[in-house]
Parts: structure tokens; C-alpha cells; sequence
């Protein structure tokens, strides 16, 4: 891969982190949907990179979101996990005619159709697991539940936003 | 083997991710409090289980010592009572607050599980949160401090014994109440150091150091070691003094868990103090 995109990814990865660290992490709604647009930087990298990459930079980004949110390693746990499945998930929800080589991950290439039925099982499971993990009972499963829910769409509205914003493949 | 290597790469990915959520979840039980505690607590019900089990077989093989010791400990409490029911001591004892002397009620117990040769050591006890135990309640024995409860389960706790390298007795020389701190370096379980003893203080071979009772954890007076050996270091202000401790690791079968009633009141009235002088 040109050297061009490994700086391009560092740059996003350091303007992610910032941003989440922030900005989001003060933006909860009602003190009950948390936004952890971060896991969107691991979601749209390209799919064909080599999965220990992925799962390594998964793992850095979580652990440097961690450092900020005061818990240990919970999003880097998630952040793995998340980077693992994204692989296989891709590939069942491969869109008719496969994927061309190189596709970039935007809502111009992919519809966001696609987009969205990528993006939201595999946000919803991260922030399940990160809250699974922090209140680490199931005890008021369902308010857990909720939590993840609610927070999941919010995250998956602010990854929208952005990716609209970002959108200018042709335009 | 190739069967083996060509199976570990087919899973190389699954692997990796094992691997990573592996140290996630040991960064994640170690650093975080609620985390560890959690974890601590269902492994100490899980563990508190089976060694009350096993130790109904240990017991027996000490029994004739512990019930030495049992019987001795009578007989010094007996005579104890003896002078007490003194009618001038009576007298001394109403005049002094009742308050003060019912300032400490002992719930005993019986070591389940011991170590001394790690960096760490912790003891499980046979009373728990039902029994009134809570976190932070000193533990002692008949011949000494023994430690601190750390957590507590329905039926069992987990005491930090002093024989931790992060323990610390407030403890003073019993002759002349000069304040120091006991503290176990580490290798041999029957020595610790006393701490912060500055070079003007008479000290000898012998003294006894008893614990100061400040923070309310122990009751004051509580043997904690004698002095064994007094050295000096050249620029310290202090002496390197080693204490030979009074509790015996090795051979702990009961030990009295000091529930302090006026603890809480100590710290509610010491952390207004606090807020008062922000």
C-alpha cells in the first residue's frame, strides 16, 4: 500500500482519538447514550488490509481511548473483538457482484444501505460488550441493554453525519 | 507437527484475537478496582468452600498445639478477669467512659488458608459479611497483629496480612510511645522492620512495640513484634531497626477480628477536618 495511506491512517487515527476524547466524550444524551465514534475509524478501514493490522490498530485505539476514559483496557477489549468480526461480517453481507478490490468504505461507493447494515450489528456489539464489561453483571440486564441501544444509534447517526460530511468521492 | 503448524495458521486470526482480548481482560482485572473485586470476591466464595473442606483434615494434625495455646490463653484471661472483679478497679473502670471501653468487640475466627513465602500474602477466615465482617477491620491473634480484613463474601474474608508488601502497622515503642511504623520487607516471615524511629530515641534489644490504635483499626497496645536488631545507616536520620513479629505466620489457626464501633465516627469527624481546612 502506498505510503501515502499509512499516513493518511495515522492522521485519522490521532484526529479520531482527539475527537472522541474531546469532544464525545463530554456529549451524553440524558446521561444515558454514550458516543464512541471511534470504533468507526476500526469499521471503515479497508477491508482488504491484513487482519493483524487491523486487530493491532484496534487494539492501540482502544487502549489509548481507555487512558482517557479512566477504565482499563474495556475498549480495547471491545475494539478487538469488534476489528475481528468485521472481517467475517463483511464477507456474509457481501453486497451482489462481490466487492471490487480497493473499495474505500464510503456511502458514494457503497450505498448506504450497505453501510448501514455493516455498520450497525458491529457498533451494537462493541458497545454492548463495553458496557457488559464495565457494570461486569446482569444484574439490570436490560437497563445495560437499553444503554447499548440507545448509545449504539447515536454513535451510528454521529458515523453517518461524518461520513456524509466526508462524502466527495466524485462530486 | 506440520499438521499442528498448518492448523494454528488456518486459526491464525481467532488466535490473535485470543491473544489480544487475553491481555485486555488481565489489564482490565488488574487495574480496574471494581473489576478485581468482583472477580476477587466469587473466587474467594469458590476457594473459602474448599478449604473449609480440606482443613477439617489439616485441623487435626494440630491440634494438640492449638489446644496448648487455647488453654494458655484461658488461663491468662482468667486471672485477668480475677484482678478486674477487684473492687477498686471497678471503681477506676466506672469513672472512665463506657464508651472507651466498649470501643471494641472481637469476632474470632479460624484460618482456612495461609501463605507466607509470597511477595503478597493473604489469609481466608471462616467469618464473613453475615458474621459482621466489613473491609478494613483489623485482625489479630492472641500473640499479635496479624492484618487488615480486604474483602468479604457471605461466609468467608480475605485478610491482608501484615506479611504483604504494601502493609503498614502504626506502631509505637511500648516504653516511651515513640511513634513508628512497621513494615515487612520481604524473605523472612518472621521479621519486619520498624520504621521512622529518629537516631535521639533510646531504643534496646527487647523493646516490645505495641501498635498506637490510630485510625481505629487495632486496638492500641496490640503487640505487634520485639526489637531484634538495631543498625545504623550512615546518612539517615533514622534507625534501621528489625523486628522479630510477635504472630507466628507459620503455624495461625484462630485470629480475632477487631470490629471498631467508633470507627466510622473517627472518620466522618477526621474527614470534615479535612474539608474544613480547603
Amino acid at each position: 500500500m502506498a505510503l501515502n495511506s499509512y499516513i493518511r491512517i495515522a492522521i485519522n487515527f490521532i484526529l479520531v482519538l482527539l475527537a472522541q476524547t474531546l469532544l464525545f466524550k463530554g456529549l451524553v444524551v440524558f446521561e444515558f447514550a454514550f458516543c464512541f465514534s471511534y470504533i468507526a475509524f476500526i469499521l471503515l478501514l479497508p477491508l482488504e488490509l491484513p487482519f493483524f493490522g487491523v486487530m493491532t490498530i484496534a487494539l492501540f485505539l482502544g487502549l489509548s481511548v481507555d487512558i482517557f476514559y479512566d477504565t482499563a483496557a474495556i475498549h480495547a477489549a471491545s475494539s478487538v473483538l469488534v476489528a475481528f468480526i468485521r472481517t467475517h461480517y463483511a464477507r456474509i453481507i457481501t453486497p451482489r457482484g462481490g466487492y471490487d478490490t480497493s473499495t474505500e468504505l464510503t456511502l458514494y461507493q457503497m450505498g448506504w444501505q450497505w453501510i448501514s447494515y455493516y455498520l450497525l450489528p458491529l457498533i451494537f456489539i462493541h458497545h454492548l460488550v463495553v458496557f457488559l464489561v464495565e457494570i461486569y453483571s446482569f444484574h439490570n440486564f436490560y437497563i445495560t441493554f437499553l444503554k447499548a441501544i440507545s448509545s449504539s444509534i447515536y454513535t451510528y447517526i454521529i458515523v453517518l453525519i461524518y461520513l456524509k460530511f466526508t462524502d466527495t468521492d466524485g462530486r | 507437527m506440520s499438521n499442528i503448524f498448518r492448523l494454528l495458521y488456518r486459526y491464525r486470526a481467532f488466535l490473535l484475537l485470543l491473544f489480544y482480548e487475553f491481555i485486555c481482560f488481565w489489564l482490565i482485572f488488574n487495574y480496574n478496582s471494581y473489576q478485581g473485586t468482583a472477580y476477587f470476591n466469587l473466587s474467594k466464595e469458590i476457594s473459602g468452600t474448599f478449604y473449609s473442606y480440606s482443613s477439617t483434615f489439616k485441623d487435626y494434625l494440630s491440634l494438640k498445639q492449638v489446644n496448648d495455646e487455647l488453654a494458655a490463653e484461658n488461663a491468662f484471661l482468667k486471672k485477668r478477669l480475677a484482678a478486674m472483679s477487684d473492687t477498686s478497679f471497678m471503681l477506676n473502670a466506672v469513672l472512665n467512659d463506657s464508651a472507651q471501653m466498649k470501643k471494641y468487640s472481637f469476632i474470632a475466627g479460624k484460618v482456612l488458608n495461609n501463605s507466607v513465602q509470597r511477595t503478597n500474602n493473604f489469609i481466608t477466615i471462616n467469618k464473613g459479611r453475615k458474621h459482621g465482617i466489613r473491609p478494613g477491620m483489623g485482625v489479630i491473634s492472641t500473640s499479635g497483629v496479624v492484618g487488615r480484613v480486604k474483602g468479604c463474601s457471605e461466609n468467608f474474608a480475605t485478610v491482608v496480612s501484615i506479611l504483604h508488601s504494601e502493609a503498614l502497622v502504626s506502631s509505637k515503642i511500648k516504653r516511651d510511645n515513640t511513634l513508628g511504623s512497621v513494615k515487612w520487607e520481604g524473605g523472612d516471615p518472621l521479621y519486619a522492620s520498624l520504621n521512622f524511629i529518629p537516631r535521639h530515641v533510646d531504643v534496646v534489644k527487647g523493646d516490645s512495640i505495641v501498635t498506637t490504635g490510630f485510625g481505629s483499626v487495632y486496638p492500641e497496645g496490640v503487640l505487634v513484634g520485639i526489637v531484634d536488631k538495631i543498625g545504623f545507616e550512615g546518612d539517615k536520620n533514622f534507625y534501621s531497626i528489625r523486628v522479630k513479629l510477635a504472630t507466628n505466620f507459620y503455624k495461625l489457626a484462630y485470629v480475632y477480628v477487631v470490629d471498631s464501633k467508633l470507627k466510622i465516627e473517627e472518620e466522618t469527624l477526621e474527614l470534615l477536618l479535612e474539608d474544613g481546612t480547603k
